[in-house]
């Protein structure tokens, strides 16, 4: 069976499924997933970009910004969700400043 | 040589005198009183409630004009009613400046927080060395114009409604909206 952590090291910078808990990660890696719902915008005016498979930080801007080099911008406004840039995962809900 | 058939007509004028004269009083009184209540409400009334003001100026008219013309009984039932005529006015203009509060506040209220929304993106978008796919120079220069217009015309509702021209603000604020979001869409901003 293949590590996930070992292919999210591999994936490096690419969106990864995201793996419930219970499943292949433990039950630890589990609760730290579920803690990374992000919370409610008080700005009720954002726009939200769903990552899907083959997502990067830096398409995404590219797709929004037409710039691939200011991916930092959605980091920033993401922090409490993205702990490395270059590891997102299927299914997450960025907000896109 | 006064006569009962003499007598008769004069007993009935002087009992109509009498009668006229009881009017007299509180006529005056009630004509008065509303007078004074309508000055307190006149120049709010004739902004917000023109129609309803009229009515009851209208009523206070009539009330005058009777006692003027000596009809106190006349000018008392005219009268009688304008108390309550000119609470129900001032009331309308108490509802009426609440239905315009609201009004602005439903415009406006969110506005901020959209302006502030587009400005991050028209910032970014200044900052990007290429722009996304269906946005050009052009659309990005005419967003950032519209952002100050409307942010400029959030200021003047504001300045108008807290200048208590409550009509004019509303009237100022309700295209803010729309507009905005309009330019959002231009450069790419969907909620």
């Amino acid at each position: 069976m293949v590590n996930p952590i070992d292919r999210r090291t591999a994936a490096h910078g690419t969106a990864l499924v995201h793996y419930p808990a219970g499943g292949l990660h433990s039950q630890r890696r589990g609760a730290c997933l579920m803690a990374e719902v992000p919370k409610p915008a008080e700005n009720p005016f954002v726009q939200y970009h769903v990552v899907k498979s083959g997502d990067t930080l830096s398409k995404i801007a590219g797709q929004y910004y037409g710039d691939e080099s200011l991916y930092p911008k959605i980091f920033e406004a993401n922090r409490q969700l993205i702990k490395n840039p270059d590891l997102i995962q299927v299914g997450w809900k960025l907000r896109i400043p | 040589m006064l006569t009962a058939k003499s007598i008769a007509p004069m007993a009935a004028l002087a009992l109509l005198v009498a009668c006229t004269d009881a009017n007299k009083l509180p006529a005056d009184t009630a004509i008065k009183g509303a007078d004074a209540a309508l000055a307190a409400v006149r120049a709010e009334a004739a902004k917000y409630v023109p129609d309803q003001l009229k009515a009851v100026e209208d009523g206070l008219a009539m009330a005058k004009d009777a006692y003027a013309k000596g009809d106190f009984k006349g000018a008392l039932a005219s009268a009688k009613d304008l108390p309550a005529k000119v609470s129900a006015l001032a009331a309308a203009v108490t509802a009426k400046k609440d239905e315009l509060t609201k009004a602005f506040k439903d415009s406006t209220g969110q506005l901020p927080q959209l302006l502030e929304a587009i400005k991050s993106r028209v910032d970014i978008l200044t900052s990007a060395k290429k722009l996304p796919k269906g946005i050009d120079a052009s659309k990005l220069a005419s967003a950032k114009e519209g952002l100050a217009s409307v942010t400029q015309g959030l200021a003047d509702a504001t300045a108008k409604m807290s200048a208590g021209s409550l009509a004019e603000a509303v009237a100022a604020a309700k295209p803010l909206k729309d507009r905005a979001m309009e330019i959002a869409g231009s450069i790419g901003l969907t909620f």
